[in-house]
């Protein structure tokens, strides 16, 4: 059984960034199936006005996108974890291919990630997969690539180099 | 082989995949255009020209063949011979 | 209708039609989990900048859902306190709307972002 814990063993996202609370099944280097449980009590609720309608009231579809890419990110360092961004290799960002959103996800919602590795290279992974609430599909994912690169690549640049 | 029927790689298909992944027009994607040095893109998505390639055109191609696709040409070649394979 | 609720709630100023600046708090709450010790402006957050700048700026003020985000490139990284300008331009397309922009910090390139509209309350 994989744990909370065991999510921030490999992952270097904290509160309020950690946005995958578990994970239901992994087959190191093949797929993984992680949840989310969307909440109002989330900081990105705090502070808006009362009036606002229930779509308004949506997740923000760019962390749907974040938390499905960590559950990517815990698949992709399972086997090698290296939490410290500080020092050795950091997992990048290298890019995202045809997202689609299908419906809005409300507080209540729990997110089901289903993310399989379609190409795995060296010092670059390719997922692809999906999101579902319940039986519903929420998001779609063609294509998101993430790159392993030394932690140096994230120090700030001089100013203006 | 019979009922094994391989795609006819069409280059100018092989064009528009291309341009579609690096994001760019599709004259653009020259035959001899080089997709870091031309086209000005990064190796991430060098590589990610040639993971999707493989994927339409079903074919794997290992490591060291990856690095050997820098253009359309070297890509088209390349997926000839691994189609007639 | 677009939700209201966002990851990056600093103002977006609009500078000119297509071009929209925005200054990346440095206490705003990401950073304290992205990363503790390192905080660093995730690639989402860039694409978060672009949806509201494009949001800020529909072609006649439509109404427009976020459908998908076609593509982004990744290219430099952004840190608290940077100002990110973001320069956009929209094409519709069979029915809905594109948005194309690039994001730039004081250090250059920061992404290059593709993202589709649809007309809202439609989805």
């Amino acid at each position: 059984m994989i744990t909370v814990a065991d999510i921030r063993r490999v992952l270097p996202h904290r509160y309020p960034m950690l946005l995958v609370d578990a994970v239901t099944e992994l087959v190191p280097g093949e797929r993984i199936t992680a949840r989310k449980a969307v909440s109002v009590n989330e900081p990105w609720y705090a502070g808006l006005p009362d009036d606002l309608r229930a779509e308004q009231l949506a997740y923000p579809e760019v962390l749907l996108v974040e938390s499905w890419c960590q559950a990517a990110g815990v698949l992709a360092t399972w086997t090698d974890p290296n939490p410290d961004v500080l020092a050795g290799k950091v997992m990048l960002f290298g890019g995202i291919s045809d997202v689609e959103f299908l419906r809005p996800v409300l507080p209540g919602d729990v997110l089901e990630h289903r993310v399989t590795v379609q190409r795995a290279l060296p010092d670059t992974v390719m997922f692809e997969g999906d999101c579902v609430v319940g039986d519903e599909v929420v998001m779609t994912v063609s294509r998101v690539v993430m790159a392993f690169r030394p932690a140096e690549v994230l120090r700030p640049a001089p100013q203006g180099s | 082989m019979t009922g094994i029927v391989n795609p006819v790689l069409d280059k100018e298909d092989l064009r528009r995949t291309v341009a579609e992944v690096l994001d760019v027009e599709v004259g653009d994607v020259t035959d001899e255009a080089s997709f870091v040095d031309d086209l000005e893109v990064d190796s991430l998505m060098a590589l990610e020209v040639v993971v999707v390639l493989e994927k339409k055109y079903g074919v794997r191609m290992r490591e060291a063949e990856l690095k050997q696709v820098t253009c359309l040409d070297s890509a088209y070649r390349l997926m000839l011979e691994k189609l007639a394979a | 209708m677009a939700t209201t609720c966002s990851p990056v709630r600093e103002g977006i100023r609009v500078e000119a039609p297509g071009t929209t600046t925005i200054t990346i708090a440095e206490d705003n709450p990401i950073f304290a989990g992205h990363y503790p010790g390192f905080p660093i402006f995730p690639g989402v957050g860039l694409v978060e900048c672009v949806h509201r700048s494009a949001l800020a700026g529909t072609p006649d003020h439509r109404d427009l859902e976020l459908a998908a985000i076609e593509s982004t490139r990744f290219i430099g990284p952004t840190f608290p306190g940077d100002e990110l300008t973001v320069e956009l331009d929209w094409k519709a397309r069979d029915g809905e709307w594109t948005c194309v922009a690039v994001i730039s910090s004081p250090r250059g390139e920061a992404a290059k972002v593709r993202l589709r509209y649809r007309e809202g309350g439609t989805s």
